[in-house]
């Protein structure tokens, strides 16, 4: 189970343990880059959000308790980190921001399926983008963090019904931007 | 099944969670409605979609990434300051000592001005008088000056004596006798 070595890992960041952080930021800084780019749309405000995550995980160790699974603490710090960066969320409000830095770019080479399904990710990650937050974080944990509805709800402060009717709501948005 | 249902349903119906009674209705619903048919393919096609999308994201310079927060966590560590104050920056040097400085100009202008001749005029000098001991009270405001004072006023040319006495004693809240003296003195 993904959580149950990093419990363990992060009892021993509580006891000070400098290489047992190591490890768990080698385990999952991509996957919160991954959130946080996928929300963003920034590579280098995403960077910065992972640096202030663990740098938040470090701090707040001593009052961390084995409650729910470390996957769900992270991301709650992740969201937490998020919606106080206030930088993140003008990009998105300038509009500044597009899904270039999520998606990789077509190259000369690439065949015209691997085009096709370049542009399709980028569009996709447009549109995730165009989310209102609540939706996009909601699309994101299930989604793309693999997340059950209950474990997303905790990460959010909201029920799980909360979570049907937000992923219900973004689906629909998503399916009319994204249809060919 | 409504549409509005069904709709609710069609990403649950994706991810396979929804129980047989509820996924057999979305079916017969979506076998009769077209609407709500194209509306499940379109679900599927994005949940798809996203799916590849998940394995797509640019590569994150992990150990660039570490070392950078290595040497960010060392300089917390090594400056000695305490997590709890770093959370209010009126401590921090950049603005404690700034206000400190303020502070300590306020201060030293208050001092000088309250030094300076007649600066203490007004209100103030009721304070001042009130807490002056009785014998540096007597010597500041001597009976004379008073008996000349009540003299002048109208106050003893137009009215009862006797009223004016009670008058003046709730006004001054002055000791009876003390003022019976001085009205002695005014007649005599």
């Amino acid at each position: 189970m993904l959580g149950d070595d990093d419990i363990e890992l992060m009892k021993q960041v509580q006891q000070d343990r400098r290489g047992a952080f190591d490890t768990l930021y080698r385990k999952h800084a991509s996957r919160v880059f991954g959130f946080f780019l996928r929300s963003t749309l920034s590579r280098e405000e995403s960077e910065e959000l992972v640096q202030e995550t663990f740098f938040k995980l470090y701090r707040l160790r001593a009052g961390w308790e084995p409650r729910a699974s470390f996957n769900t603490y992270l991301f709650t710090v992740a969201r937490s980190v998020l919606l106080n960066n206030w930088r993140g969320l003008a990009s998105w409000r300038n509009g500044k921001a597009d899904g270039a830095d999520v998606a990789e770019t077509p190259g000369a080479t690439d065949t015209e399926a691997d085009v096709a399904a370049k542009t399709m990710v980028s569009r996709v990650a447009d549109a995730l983008g165009a989310l209102p937050e609540k939706q996009r974080t909601a699309v994101l944990l299930v989604r793309y963090e693999g997340m059950g509805y209950e474990e997303a709800s905790v990460v959010m402060g909201v029920g799980p019904k909360a979570i049907k009717s937000l992923l219900n709501r973004a689906r629909e948005r998503l399916v009319a931007e994204v249809k060919p | 099944m409504r549409c509005g249902k069904a709709r609710e349903n069609l990403l649950p119906f994706i991810q396979e969670k929804l129980g047989e009674a509820e996924r057999n209705a979305l079916l017969l619903h979506v076998a009769a409605c077209a609407a709500c048919r194209q509306e499940l393919e379109g679900t599927r096609k994005l949940w798809i979609e996203m799916g590849n999308a998940r394995n797509s994201v640019p590569t994150f310079d992990t150990e660039a990434g570490l070392s950078a927060l290595r040497s960010r966590l060392e300089v917390e560590a090594g400056d000695g300051r305490s997590p709890f104050l770093d959370r209010f920056r009126v401590f921090r040097p950049a603005y404690l000592l700034p206000a400190l400085g303020a502070a300590a100009v306020v201060i030293a202008v208050t001092a000088v001005y309250l030094q300076l001749p007649g600066a203490d005029d007004g209100p103030d000098r009721v304070s001042q008088a009130e807490s002056e001991s009785p014998a540096d009270g007597e010597a500041a405001m001597p009976e004379v000056d008073f008996v000349e004072l009540l003299d002048g006023m109208e106050l003893f040319e137009e009215f009862d004596v006797f009223q004016d006495h009670e008058t003046v004693a709730d006004l001054t809240e002055m000791d009876e006798d003390e003022l019976d003296s001085i009205l002695a003195e005014v007649d005599g």
